[in-house]
């Protein structure tokens, strides 16, 4: 071989080797970026932190109405539109009347209720005073936004599987008719615990509805029962004269239960609920709502609704909604 | 010779290549993994054994129910009891890891006031108050009351930790 031929090769062969060390270095390089994209995915982005309020309340009680519409307190009106016989929509407005039949009334509430034609298929053994109320239904949810439950479990579980937020409930596992005006269980607007009163003097609502009685089956005289019950209304109607106030009847119990137990069983439920309807009809402006007749089967809790033959599952909760949702009274003036 | 390295460079490369590829994907399916939180509570929901009939509130309802600002939380499945016992499931993904802290402060005092509530109503649940999981792992936590905490633990280990 040449010298020159030996100079060529050899700078062919520092070419190569050249190539050859650009070729390694440029795939370091790119598993090195490869790796650092890597990682630079492994982070999370950080999302905006919002206010940190730690709104606890007590689980047995729910008051907070985020999305609530504030509204003015306003009383029904006393003034009561015409009604035409042929149907005219007796919508509330104020100023004359002909009719006083027809209700009249500029709550918010009644934009969310059917009263001209209500479905009243499903309706119970309600009691009312026809002279002062109308059967009507709810068309919206919205009308909740000013309603209030007071109860027990049942009714702990009932805003629990109703799906409604804006509904206002104080419930509590094992609360009765004689300690629930007495104990803390409402919160008032300063997130503090208070008692029912102190809330209705704070806070208007249109519709009250008060479900007690399971707990009571126990006791030995009944008749305290319903004094205990009178003297809630009589505390709630101070506060809120104007609100229609809707005393729940008590939902049976399974077969099950009610055949082996002393205390808990259906003959008990339905001579207390006996009582009650009486108690409410010595009243004029307090409805007895037979929310029992929604998951009443052959005149017991059916064994599907319930684990403990007591607390409805989720599916009969929807059902006892149901029919306070189509078992609303509206009130007219005379 | 060079025609050969330069060949097994080129699959050294592909195979590096393909090899971070899988990690992304392993980590793509980590972070959406980051468990979405209805798969995890549904699967507490039927692999555990429940005494009671468990239902999933509504979201809005459940966060009210445990005093939580909803806007700290980025999802959330929370299955409640009858009230016939004090069974239950609630899974949430905070928005940050500070926020993961208040709701686990609110899952603590939800089952302090479930004691508090069963003690005179059904003392016998107070006992099982005492069989949970209450775990946080980032933005996530999870409170589960349920006789068979080890299982409830094992789930629960095996989705987020």
């Amino acid at each position: 071989m040449t010298n020159n031929s030996k100079r060529l090769a050899r700078q062919r062969q520092l070419r190569n080797r050249t190539i050859m060390v650009a070729s390694v270095t440029a795939l370091i390089a790119v598993i090195i970026i490869v790796m650092a994209i890597k990682k630079g995915n492994l982070r999370k982005e950080d999302k905006g932190n919002h206010s940190d309020k730690n709104a606890v309340q007590s689980s047995s009680n729910i008051n907070d109405k985020a999305s609530k519409d504030n509204q003015d307190d306003e009383k029904n009106s006393s003034d009561v539109t015409s009604e035409n016989s042929s149907g005219e929509s007796p919508k509330s407005e104020e100023g004359t009347t002909e009719d006083t039949n027809v209700p009249i009334s500029d709550s918010e509430f009644m934009k969310y209720v059917n009263y001209e034609n209500p479905d009243l298929s499903s309706k119970g053994d309600d009691y009312y005073n026809t002279d002062l109320f109308i059967p009507a239904s709810v068309t919206d949810d919205k009308y909740f936004d000013t309603a209030l439950l007071i109860g027990d479990s049942r009714t702990e579980g009932l805003g629990l599987y109703c799906g409604l937020s804006n509904l206002d409930i104080i419930a509590a596992k094992g609360l009765t008719i004689d300690d629930v005006m007495e104990e803390n269980v409402a919160t008032n607007s300063a997130g503090e615990a208070c008692t029912i009163e102190a809330l209705l003097n704070e806070k208007k609502y249109d519709n009250i509805y008060i479900s007690f009685g399971l707990n009571e089956l126990g006791w030995y005289y009944y008749e305290v029962f319903i004094e205990e019950y009178q003297n809630m209304i009589t505390t709630i109607r101070t506060c809120q004269p104007d609100a229609t106030i809707y005393v729940e009847n008590i939902l049976p119990v399974s077969a099950a239960l009610s055949e082996q137990d002393e205390i808990y069983n259906n003959p008990n439920v339905d001579k207390l609920n006996n009582m009650t309807k009486e108690m409410c009809q010595g009243y004029e402006d307090v409805i007895y709502l037979d929310v029992a007749s929604s998951v009443k089967v052959d005149g017991v809790l059916p064994a599907d609704a319930s684990t403990d033959g007591r607390h409805c599952n989720a599916e009969y909760c929807q059902k006892w909604m149901d029919y306070i949702r189509n078992n609303v009274y509206i009130k007219k003036k005379n | 010779m060079k025609k050969i390295i330069f060949l097994l460079l080129i699959c050294s490369m592909l195979g590096m290549l393909s090899g971070c590829g899988d990690n992304k994907e392993k980590t793509e399916k980590t972070d959406n993994t980051e468990v979405n939180v209805s798969e995890l509570a549904e699967k507490l929901s039927t692999e555990l054994t429940f005494e009671d009939s468990l239902s999933k509130l509504d979201n809005a309802v459940a966060l009210k129910y445990y005093g939580i600002d909803e806007t700290i939380v980025q999802d959330c499945a929370i299955y409640i009891s009858t009230g016939a016992t004090a069974e239950e499931i609630a899974v949430f993904e905070a928005n940050s890891a500070d926020n993961a802290e208040t709701i686990l402060a609110a899952c603590k005092t939800r089952r302090e006031k479930q004691i508090t509530s069963y003690s005179d109503y059904k003392p016998s649940e107070v006992d099982r108050l005492e069989h949970y999981v209450m775990v946080r792992e980032g933005n996530y936590v999870v409170f589960c009351v349920n006789d068979d905490i080890d299982k409830a633990q094992e789930i629960v280990n095996h989705t987020i930790q």
